[in-house]
């Protein structure tokens, strides 16, 4: 029965995401797909020639499509004649490996979700990238003098690249366009920048079309890029957007330090001048190369950053990819090891029928050792992507194990807070209990104990609104509202999706284990009461018998004892009478007697109220002279030093309770008394080896009550054990330091 | 996706669909109109294939013909005309069989009949006008024999009644850009009509067949057909290229030009300088055998040997002219004695170069074998080119 976890407050986000209507939304990500497919059409081209290359009849095809007076005829005969003057090998696998790459990493980031800016501009300036410096494919471009369309389309498209590869390096990687000016000098700025970019144009002015591409984009987009990140980098913001912006600044200097170094140099020159307007087939390898490789710098940086910072959730593509990728390696490596490796080396190489058994072989590898693979590349994929933190799965599988064994035990919260905050990759979790009308922060995670927020109260059904938080999810269980977790990721920064639901799920576990914790805090507070209470009562007990003992001692003796001595002078008078005095004696006698009994008895029950002796000696004096008293006879052994009050009149008092029950119950026995410290506290044991008393028989009685509630009242515990024919064993044990009330639930 | 990104998405948007939707293609592939390639461009050398690829169509009245030259530095024309054929008739057999097999025998007879006949794109006074202006003549009158312009230089569609029916010469639009459309009228009789490139003679020509109830012939397979065509031609110009390259022809060395015996019978010319990067140290004495053509250094960029001036007049393209003075190392005149002791091979020593100024061999009167030597005095890359054809460049890196 799921919780309800009805209301989610998300703070709102800085303002930097105005709401994008659908239209266009579908728009850019149609535009999106479309500038994907222009570049990977342009890509193709030179792959085209590549294979037009190695292969005469691709090539004699071309030519005829070449002869058709169409714009495709156009692009088949540039295919056709740059396939003379295609690159090698290696250097044509380079090429179409950078620009698969970058168009890879472009339909990587298509799958952000709307509301990270620099993603999408990232993805086009990638797909730029893979298109103007694939050698291979700017080649076949060059082939033919183009017709006016032809450059509007080839160059546009480029200098489209260019600038949104230089606004992804601008507003990378927040979103916001820098620096915070005013609108308009801050685009006078970009003016500027703008007319600082044409410089190269202009001195480059000589070298043919494609080179000067080539350098503006490389010298002149790092440049901005670099500029942007280095104001970004300087101004306060969260240490992750500081480090990217670091990351980057580094890339594109490096990147723009090499374009520079090349423009100086003059490698374009290496590419052969278009000679005064005719054809040229020459490629200008060395300047491609050297570009490819600055421009190869900033998305292996970027995406180094990515991984490192968790900026776009590319988390599930990438672990899904290398789990795939790594899956189907898995299987082709069976079956090449199986079909053709074992197939070669048993059956010898070229027997084409037996390699059936052997693929069913494979198949059957395969099938069996699918599903641990897959787990095997699962685990190790996630390791990599993700490093320490877990899996969002792992934190919700993790999370309901400690809530199922951890109770309500004191570090719960903690624990719930951890989990939390690795989880969503946060800065800082926090859990909040809902306790009398009051939202108050439970536990912290990273723990932090000299900086607690303040408790809230609760007003509406709903969680207050809590500052400075990121995300905050409503913990209810059963409809109740028993707490918040709350998480406070870097500035700027907002939940993924994938962090969002988890959050959710970790809410409506979380109900149950609060409410215990709720339940537990608040029976703790009962227990605390209530021995407070017993303490007090016992306390009270005790105060009144002082006083009760006090009041005797100082009234009722005192004047019995002054009783006495006046009987004494009587003796003496009587004494000195002539006559028969010796009735008179006799009856003094025994009033003196009578009197010192009577104060004897005093005496005792002021003792058995309070003993004096125990609060001036301790207890093995008292102990000691009750046990000289006894009936049966008692073996002491008390060698203890000096305990508080209340500690000692609780020994002293079991103690007594035991040897009175020995005396009434026990018949003939010896009695052996033991006191010691032991395990911090006061330990007392009364063991009689008489005829017992079968506990069932027997109400426990007052005394046996008297027992358990003066030692309970002070934490203590309490164990008789009696056998009928064995004995009794009376065993009590007191800490000497109350501790809070702790709660064991069974 | 913020405002920002949104906005620079949208005007990149924006541009590319502008550029797509303004810029329109260039394709012209209407069910009426079939294209033959005139002249050929090889993607493996820079020449020039004289002839029209295919060399046989099929249309039907209405449709329009458009031929598609790409320029290797030769103009060329398309000529028709019921004089055309007729002065072709004596030899007409061996042109069909030229047609289809690309064999070319020595010249046929009648052949110097149908020379005199019809205009020559030259002159002695240069250019003649009748050949190289539009000419549409329904009269032997309209055709003039003074190598002035045709009084009537504006086409109408073919019909096949015309005298004379010729482009004149298919202006340069730039590289592979060309063209020119040849309307067939409805009213034209089903037939047979030969025509040619009044520069470069009748086997740089073809034939038409009009036909009312046949059907015309497809573009792809006139496009399989026209490949086959050139490669067939070019055969020959490959092998003996491939052997100037590695060093294996008749001529060792720096060669400008190409070809020997073996290409004696091809109508095509490969424009190549071999090897295209010849090194050399200062003061060293660099040597190019000529086969043909010049080598240029320091010239304006490239310019097409011939333009249409405003009245219609074809001239020589002047930014090629020489200095007054010439250009040194222009080479002896020719004789015109054909019984005087052969003046070849000439060795032309053009002296010393330092790159600067203009330089330039002449073009005209070498003869196979001839040479011509410059040596550079200063370290540098001298690129250089052929003054006609755009394709041949090459370069000397001096250290």
């Amino acid at each position: 029965m799921p919780d309800e976890v009805s209301e989610v407050q998300s703070s709102p986000a800085p303002p930097r995401s105005l709401p994008i209507s659908r239209k266009a939304l579908f728009a850019l990500r149609a535009f999106y797909v479309a500038f994907f497919l222009v570049t990977l059409t342009l890509v193709s081209f030179g792959i085209a020639a590549k294979v037009a290359s190695w292969s005469p009849s691709f090539h004699d095809q071309l030519h005829i499509w070449g002869l058709e007076p169409t714009q495709w005829g156009r692009v088949a005969l540039r295919i056709a004649d740059s396939s003379h003057t295609t690159e090698s090998t290696p250097q044509f696998a380079l090429d179409t490996g950078f620009s698969l790459v970058n168009l890879g990493l472009a339909a990587f980031l298509y799958r952000i979700k709307a509301g990270h800016a620099a993603a999408p501009l990232l993805g086009f300036a990638l797909m730029g990238t893979a298109a103007v410096f694939n050698l291979q494919a700017q080649a076949v471009y060059e082939a033919l003098p183009s017709s006016r369309f032809e450059i509007v389309f080839h160059d546009g498209f480029h200098v489209a690249a260019a600038f949104t590869y230089a606004m992804a390096m601008v507003v990378f990687p927040d979103g916001h366009l820098v620096p915070r000016w005013q609108r308009v000098p801050r685009l006078g700025l970009y003016a500027v920048a703008v007319a600082i970019l044409l410089i190269p144009v202009a001195l480059l002015r000589d070298a043919p079309r494609n080179v000067v591409l080539v350098m503006v984009f490389g010298i002149g987009v790092p440049l901005v890029g670099a500029a942007a990140q280095a104001y970004r980098y300087r101004r306060p913001g969260t240490e992750a957007n500081r480090q990217l912006s670091r990351l980057l600044l580094i890339a594109l200097g490096v990147a723009a330090a090499i374009g520079l170094w090349a423009l100086l140099t003059g490698l374009q020159r290496s590419a052969e001048p278009a000679f005064q307007g005719r054809d040229v087939q020459v490629l200008p390898v060395q300047l491609y190369r050297v570009f490819q490789l600055a421009l190869s710098i900033v998305p292996l940086a970027l995406f180094a950053g990515i991984f490192r910072y968790r900026l776009f959730s590319v988390d599930k593509l990438v672990t899904r990819t290398l789990v795939y990728g790594a899956l189907a390696g898995f299987v082709s490596a069976v079956y090449v090891v199986v079909v053709v490796g074992v197939g070669g080396i048993i059956l010898g190489s070229g027997s084409g029928r037996a390699n059936l058994p052997l693929s069913i072989a494979a198949t059957f590898i395969v099938a069996v050792g699918f599903e641990p693979a897959k787990g095997r590349m699962e685990r190790v994929a996630n390791r990599l992507v993700y490093g320490r933190r877990a899996t969002p799965y792992e934190v919700l599988s993790e999370f309901s194990t400690r809530v199922a064994e951890a109770a309500a035990t004191e570090d719960l919260l903690e624990r719930m807070a951890h989990v939390l905050a690795d989880g969503t990759g946060a800065d800082r979790a926090d859990v909040w209990l809902a306790v009398d009308n009051e939202l108050r922060p439970a536990a912290t995670w990273p723990p932090n104990p000299t900086h607690t927020a303040a408790p809230l109260p609760i007003v509406a059904p709903t969680i207050p609104w809590i500052n400075d938080v990121t995300n905050a999810v409503a913990v209810r269980h059963q409809g109740e509202l028993f707490g918040a977790l709350t998480v406070t990721k870097p500035a700027n920064e907002e939940l993924t999706t994938t962090e969002e639901n988890l959050m959710n799920d970790l809410g409506r576990q979380a109900g149950l284990a609060l409410r215990n914790v709720r339940l537990t805090t608040e029976l703790r507070s009962r227990l605390e009461e209530l021995r407070a209470s017993r303490q007090r009562i016992v306390a009270a007990g005790d105060e009144e018998r002082r006083r009760l003992e006090r009041n005797l001692h100082d009234g009722a003796q005192q004047e019995l004892v002054a009783v006495k001595v006046q009987l004494a002078i009587a003796e003496d008078m009587a004494d000195e009478l002539e006559g028969d005095t010796a009735p008179l004696l006799e009856l003094l006698e025994r009033l003196k007697g009578q009197t010192g009994e009577a104060l004897e008895n005093l005496r005792d029950l002021a003792r058995g109220i309070y003993p004096p002796l125990l609060a001036a000696e301790g207890l093995r004096v008292a102990l000691s002279a009750q046990a000289r008293k006894a009936s049966v006879e008692i073996e002491l052994d008390a060698n203890v030093g000096r305990f508080n009050q209340e500690i000692e009149a609780a020994v002293y008092f079991c103690c007594l309770e035991a040897f009175q029950n020995i005396a009434k119950y026990a018949g003939d026995c010896s009695v052996t008394a033991t006191i010691r410290e032991v395990d911090e506290g006061v330990e007392f044991v009364v063991e009689d080896t008489g005829c017992g008393f079968d506990r069932s028989q027997v109400a426990a009685g007052m005394g046996g009550r008297n027992m358990a509630d003066r030692l309970e009242a002070l934490d203590g515990t309490i164990d008789i054990d009696s056998t009928p024919g064995h004995g009794t064993r009376v065993r009590g044990w007191i800490p000497l330091e109350l501790k809070p009330a702790a709660v064991e639930l069974p | 996706m913020n405002a920002t990104a949104t906005r620079t998405v949208a005007f990149v948007g924006a541009l590319c669909v502008a550029v797509t939707v303004f810029s329109g293609c260039n394709s012209s592939g209407s069910a009426n109109t079939l294209t033959i390639q005139a002249d050929y461009a090889h993607d493996e050398f820079a020449g020039s294939l004289f002839g029209f690829f295919p060399n046989k169509v099929t249309v039907k009245p209405g449709m329009t013909l458009k031929f598609h030259q790409t320029w290797t530095g030769e103009p060329h024309t398309v000529t028709l005309g019921t004089r055309v054929t007729e002065l072709a008739a004596p030899f007409r057999d061996e042109l069909d069989g030229y047609f289809d097999t690309g064999e070319l025998g020595g010249e046929p007879e009648g052949y110097e009949g149908f020379s005199n006949g019809l205009p020559f794109f030259f002159s002695e006074q240069g250019v003649n006008q009748t050949a190289a202006q539009p000419c549409l003549a329904r009269t032997a009158a309209q055709l003039p024999a003074d190598g002035s312009a045709c009084p009537n230089t504006t086409l109408a569609p073919f019909d096949g009644t015309e005298v004379y029916y010729s482009s004149g010469f298919i202006p340069f639009e730039g590289s592979r850009g060309n063209t020119f459309d040849l309307p067939i009228s409805s009213d034209t009789k089903p037939g047979t009509y030969l025509y040619y490139c009044n520069l470069h003679g009748a086997p740089m020509g073809g034939e038409i067949t009009v036909t009312a109830d046949g059907a015309a012939s497809k573009q792809s397979a006139l496009n399989r057909q026209a490949k086959r065509e050139a490669d067939r031609m070019a055969e020959a110009l490959l092998e003996v290229y491939r052997d100037e390259k590695a060093g294996r022809a008749k001529f060792k060395g720096n060669i400008a030009g190409s070809g020997d015996e073996r290409t004696a019978d091809v109508f095509g010319v490969v424009n190549e300088f071999t090897p295209r990067t010849i090194r050399a140290a200062v003061g060293e004495k660099v040597t190019w055998t000529m086969i043909g053509h010049n080598l240029s250094f320091n010239v304006p960029p490239y310019a097409p040997i011939f333009i249409v001036k405003d009245g219609g007049e074809v001239a020589f393209n002047n930014q090629l002219d020489e200095p007054a003075g010439g250009w040194p190392g222009r080479a002896p005149p020719l004789s015109d004695d054909p019984d005087a002791p052969p003046p070849h091979p000439v060795h032309v020593e053009a002296g010393n170069f330092d790159g600067s100024g203009g330089f330039k061999s002449n073009g005209t009167g070498w003869a196979t074998g001839d040479t011509y030597s410059i040596t550079f005095t200063k370290k540098g890359t001298y690129p250089y080119a052929c003054i006609v054809h755009p394709g041949m460049i090459g370069k000397v890196v001096v250290k």
